[in-house]
């Protein structure tokens, strides 16, 4: 898996979010991390074809997020900070069944593919339940679930840990950790990073680190005081 | 509608398909508004019969009538003074039914059943151009987001209360307003993400358009 920023800038109602940049993401596990509003979550974003830059290219595995944006989108799952926005169905199953049917797996594989993948979380139980009625760690593991339940390439995690409880948070990390798929996690837990290949640190829309976890996260801590 | 959520159950009413229950619903609802008299007081002791026998307290019953029961009364009472008591008393009858049975249909139907029934009866008009399966989750979406919806309203009040401020409908309505709107936002954003329109032929800008 490849992902190139090609001088990459994003500029919204006059602010310039992003300032030019350059990126070649080939790593297996890379970080984002930086103060909130330094434009972490918007180059994730952007690396999933969510959001197109203002200038220059976004590239996944040779496929342009602009040009090739069903391609992009096929290929990435996206996981967010709030699992209330991202499970759109009531009942457990078919939240599940949703990504499956959008993206046109055959009807009937989409229970085997739901077994499975709850069965691997660890919440099994949970397939016919309420979405409303779990608790806010349950509503991630069902949204990572609803991710993952499409097999996609590369996973993008934008801040999944922010409102989850200590264990909550260990247990998305480790399925995480778990996972064959190219990883991008976004956050302020920076202990969930310690185990990553390749941490990038922005401030106010520029790369200010990038190297192993333990340097870049020095960097940041530092920047920060 | 608030309280009427499906509630999984494996009754007789739960397992009939949900195209059923939305027909019988339809032609129920229609027929009671041509009923007059004692018929009335019928129909609704048959619906009470109907939430027993989807195993359904009376408490969760009257739960599905409460947020609309103000209403009700005040037309009876424009009804007492426009027409008679009889009809007063017939419009709370009427009502009473037709707020009990529509709720039944969502309290026995998962969202996902009901969406697929409107879809297949929808589907005839997609060559006039109606776009029915955004039509469907669309509807689909408003159900799964009254609970969250209610919880932020609820957030909302308490934060206000907190402050030392009084519990007021209009003065939490504006924050309200605001995080649906933010929550909109998420959610549009998440369902481009999970794949929507990913297995059709739809440009995003048509999609967009679509949702608003």
């Amino acid at each position: 898996m490849k992902l190139t920023f090609s001088d990459v800038m994003l500029v919204r109602n006059g602010k310039t979010v992003l300032h030019p940049l350059n990126l070649e993401l080939t790593q297996h596990r890379i970080g984002f991390i930086g103060a909130n509003g330094s434009g972490k979550s918007t180059l994730a974003r952007m690396a999933g074809g969510l959001i197109r830059p203002t200038s220059g290219s976004v590239s996944v595995c040779g496929h342009d997020t602009a040009k090739n944006e069903k391609d992009v989108r096929r290929m990435t799952g996206f996981v967010f900070q709030n699992p209330d926005s991202q499970i759109v169905y009531p009942i457990v199953e078919e939240d599940l069944a949703f990504g499956l049917k959008e993206r046109g797996f055959p009807k009937a594989e989409h229970a085997t593919r739901i077994s499975g993948v709850l069965e691997r979380l660890g919440i099994s139980h949970l397939r016919q339940r309420l979405a409303h009625e779990l608790s806010g760690g349950e509503r991630q593991l069902v949204a990572l679930a609803g991710v993952l339940v499409t097999e996609p390439e590369l996973l993008i995690l934008d801040e999944p840990t922010t409102l989850l409880d200590l264990r909550h948070s260990r247990r998305i990390a480790t399925h995480v950790a778990a996972l064959p798929q190219t990883v991008i996690f976004v956050t302020h837990h920076l202990d969930l990073l310690a185990h990553f290949d390749r941490v990038i640190v922005l401030d106010e829309g520029r790369v200010i680190a990038d190297g192993d976890p333990e340097k870049a996260i020095g960097l940041y801590e530092k920047a920060m005081m | 509608m608030i309280n009427g959520l499906y509630r999984p159950g494996t009754s007789l009413i739960h397992r009939l398909p949900a195209g059923l229950k939305l027909i019988i619903l339809a032609v129920t609802c229609t027929i009671v508004f041509f009923l007059e008299g004692w018929s009335l007081a019928v129909v609704l002791a048959l619906t009470v019969v109907l939430y027993l026998v989807a195993r359904f307290s009376v408490q969760t019953l009257y739960s599905q009538l409460r947020p609309a029961l103000p209403f009700i009364l005040l037309l009876a009472l424009f009804q007492v003074f426009a027409a008679s008591w009889v009809e007063a008393i017939e419009t709370i009858l009427r009502f009473s039914s037709l707020i009990l049975l529509a709720a039944l249909l969502s309290l026995t139907t998962s969202p996902a059943a009901l969406s697929d029934a409107l879809l297949a009866a929808m589907r005839p008009f997609k060559r006039f151009g109606i776009p029915a399966e955004r039509i469907a989750l669309a509807m689909t979406l408003a159900i799964r987001f009254i609970p969250v919806i209610t919880q932020a309203a609820e957030d909302v009040r308490e934060a206000q209360r907190a402050r030392g401020g009084r519990d007021r409908f209009f003065r939490s309505a504006g924050p309200t307003l605001i995080r649906t709107l933010r929550l909109a936002d998420e959610i549009a954003e998440a369902l481009e993400a999970r794949g929507l329109g990913l297995s059709d032929d739809e440009t995003p800008a048509k999609r967009t358009a679509a949702l608003e």
